[in-house]
């Protein structure tokens, strides 16, 4: 009973969205109005102006950037949250995905089945980080649009911002906004800031990066997070330094929320082994060779039932915070770490 | 399987933000609205692609050609990153034909057989009229976003960086400079040795042509990007505050204010028969009494879009292109429209130009177009990219 209900509100909830996303896209269809005018009202157009605002009132759009991107940071950490609740999920079921992959590898339309009957077991959604991500990117979007815009670094930013600027005067009278912070000149791109975005960004990313048991992924995923890094790194350099303000500001903001749920993540781990060696054998990586020496033998020949899957769901329950805590900040706590990789169902 | 498929939705995602970022990143970039001028029977027009070109004034054709050098569209600042970008997301009003960075704002400026232009990323070049050779450069160091001016041997720059730099037109030698508060986008005005320029730290400026020493200021409510207008003993000049003034030359006093402007004002006024006249971003022209301030049509003449574009005058009509590519002729009397041409099919930023009868208009599809201005009939139209 206590699990039926959440279900029947969730259940209510998607058909209120779906309802809505249908009667948006009616709407679009019969151009009464468009993606971008809406966007532009609703969340562009507030967000710019109350940048202005603020740098007006803190004298300084370098401060108005990192105040904006901290407020917005934390308005939408829920969503974050549950994007990392999500991935941290995933991770913890491996093993018993793993095991459902090998006993229905003969039966697609069972293995389906019985992955989504662990989904449901552990309340995993597979699309919740789908969602979380989908309304967060047009925040993140307006606001880096917003700090373009503001600053007004050429004259068709400025001429771009006249159509999104309110009419009082004084936002009319804010304008050019002081361009000079700490030193820096925000319309240049900064060294100093290119290598605090490449290596916030790593950071962020590895804390982040959901870990693999498969050498190919592993490669690939650091492969990722050090493209990542670089490509923004150098978009820091050569863009003006107020884009690479706010991303610094974002990782650093990030980091500070993520820790308490992830930890430093795999960020404990050397990262820069693979590029000397190529790509890393799983007896090289710690975390990777526990996964495998974890998962697979302790529940060969054992196969995983429903039943087994939801008596752990239950008794790991109470074991959810300190476990998690174990998982984030104690890579020597192997029996910790074994105990979380056998209880999924801990989110 | 949900554990691959995951793996690449999430590999698909990552790189999508990518590419959002990389065409967002598109966006932030410059692209000019470059101008026309015209001596005799040869027009010099500035591209979106990083050219001058001479065109022969009836027919279009092509005399020669002077490019930027390589070196410079691929300078320090975003380059070709952001021109996939503006393309992609056609967020530079232009995207088709921009093969390479154009960055040029105003017109040419013309004097004894040379032209100068001033390049985006810092560099002004003096380009001989006849032949298209370069006959010198100078860096100062600063963005140009402004029109440059030629008076008495000098060129006046305005940069990014706030300062005024006059070169010697001669050699590129720098005479002197004058230091703002903010951008100087604005295209300097010279008269009786006097430059009056506008600066986005609000001022209207007035200097020594011949040492840069400040003659007076005056403070308006807001950013001054447009060109200030001389006419006698009068600057005209309008800004960001909604408000258009008219300032006495000598002393920098405020001869009178029009407030019944709902937006920004931008663009250059243009002055005939005791009328000034100028093109606003709240979509309206504006006629007003040259000496007191008072409206000299019966109501503002309304366009489709903003006004950004500076208008000009040829006999009795006044021809304005609002920022969404129309082009209006209208009675200098009345404010009454006389024709409309919508053939322009892209932005219009750049400043008009006219000569001879026939109105010169830089789209922001890079392409130029001719119209008789008595009529609005198109007489020529040209693509200017490569």
């Amino acid at each position: 009973m206590a699990q039926a209900r959440p279900r029947i509100t969730l259940s209510r909830r998607r058909i209120i969205i779906a309802l809505l996303i249908v009667v948006l896209v009616i709407l679009i269809i019969a151009q009464v109005f468009s993606i971008t005018g809406i966007f532009n009202t609703i969340v562009l157009g507030p967000m710019l102006n109350f940048l202005i605002l603020m740098s007006r009132y803190l004298g300084s759009f370098g401060l108005a950037i990192i105040v904006m991107t901290i407020v917005i940071r934390i308005l939408v950490f829920p969503l974050t949250l549950r994007q990392l609740r999500s991935s941290k999920a995933m991770r913890k079921m491996q093993p018993q995905i793993k095991e459902l992959q090998k006993q229905f590898s003969d039966d697609k339309q069972r293995l389906g089945q019985e992955i989504t009957k662990l989904y449901g077991e552990v309340g995993f959604n597979p699309l919740g980080c789908f969602f979380s991500n989908i309304v967060q990117y047009p925040i993140w979007i307006a606001l880096y649009l917003s700090v373009i815009m503001a600053l007004a670094y050429t004259p068709e930013n400025l001429v771009g911002l006249s159509d999104r600027l309110y009419s009082p005067s004084i936002l009319q009278n804010s304008l050019p906004l002081s361009q000079h912070f700490l030193g820096l000149n925000l319309t240049q791109g900064n060294i100093v800031l290119a290598f605090l975005e490449g290596l916030t960004i790593w950071m962020l990313s590895r804390m982040s990066t959901m870990q693999s048991p498969e050498p190919q992924q592993q490669f690939m995923n650091r492969l990722m997070v050090w493209g990542i890094s670089l490509v923004f790194a150098w978009l820091a350099f050569v863009l003006p330094s107020g884009l690479a303000l706010y991303w610094v500001t974002s990782n650093i903001v990030g980091m500070v929320l993520q820790y308490p749920v992830t930890g430093w993540g795999s960020l404990k781990r050397p990262s820069l082994a693979f590029l000397k060696g190529g790509i890393p054998h799983p007896v090289g990586n710690p975390r990777a060779k526990r996964s495998t020496t974890i998962s697979i033998p302790k529940r060969a020949g054992q196969g995983v039932t429903k039943k087994q899957v939801g008596a752990k769901t239950g008794s790991a329950r109470s074991e959810k915070k300190d476990a998690t805590r174990d998982d984030a900040r104690s890579p020597k706590n192997e029996t910790g770490y074994k105990e979380l990789e056998d209880k999924p169902k801990d989110l | 399987m949900f554990n691959n498929r995951r793996t690449w939705l999430t590999k698909v995602v990552l790189i999508g933000i990518l590419l959002v970022t990389l065409v967002l990143v598109g966006c932030i970039g410059p692209r000019g609205w470059p101008g026309t001028t015209s001596e005799g029977n040869t027009l010099y027009v500035n591209t979106l692609d990083g050219r001058i070109l001479a065109l022969n004034i009836t027919n279009g054709a092509q005399k020669w050609v002077w490019t930027v050098p390589a070196a410079q569209t691929g300078r320090s600042q975003p380059g070709n990153l952001t021109s996939i970008g503006s393309t992609f997301l056609n967020c530079s009003r232009g995207g088709a034909g921009q093969s390479r960075p154009g960055y040029f704002y105003g017109a040419p400026a013309l004097a004894n057989g040379t032209i100068y232009i001033g390049y985006f990323k810092g560099v002004a070049y003096a380009i001989n009229a006849s032949t298209g050779k370069k006959v010198w450069e100078h860096d100062i160091k600063s963005n140009i976003a402004s029109g440059l001016t030629i008076a008495t041997n000098t060129l006046f720059i305005g940069s990014s960086n706030g300062n005024l730099t006059a070169l010697d037109a001669g050699n590129g030698s720098v005479k002197w400079a004058f230091s703002t508060e903010g951008e100087v986008w604005s295209t300097p005005s010279v008269v009786d040795g006097v430059v009056y320029l506008g600066s986005l730290d609000h001022n209207l400026y007035a200097l020594n042509a011949a040492d840069g020493s400040k003659r007076w200021s005056f403070t308006s409510g807001g950013v001054i990007a447009s060109t200030p207008l001389v006419v006698g003993d009068v600057v005209y000049v309008g800004s960001f505050d909604h408000k258009f003034y008219a300032v006495d030359a000598k002393t920098g006093g405020l001869r009178w204010t029009f407030e019944g402007a709902g937006d920004w004002f931008w663009s250059e006024a243009a002055y005939g028969n005791g009328t000034v006249y100028m093109g606003c971003f709240d979509h309206n022209v504006y006629a007003l009494d040259a000496d007191n301030g008072t409206a000299a049509w019966p109501k503002p003449f309304t366009t489709s879009a903003k006004v950004k574009a500076s208008p000009v005058i040829s006999g009795d009509v006044l021809v304005v292109a609002s920022e969404d590519g129309k082009i209006y002729g209208i009675d200098l009397k009345t404010g009454e429209k006389k024709w409309e041409f919508d053939g322009v099919n892209a932005k219009v930023l750049s400043p008009l130009y006219a000569a001879a009868g026939v109105v010169y208009i830089n789209s922001q599809d890079n392409r130029l177009h001719a119209l008789n201005i008595e009529t609005g009939r198109q007489i020529w139209s040209i693509r200017l990219s490569r």
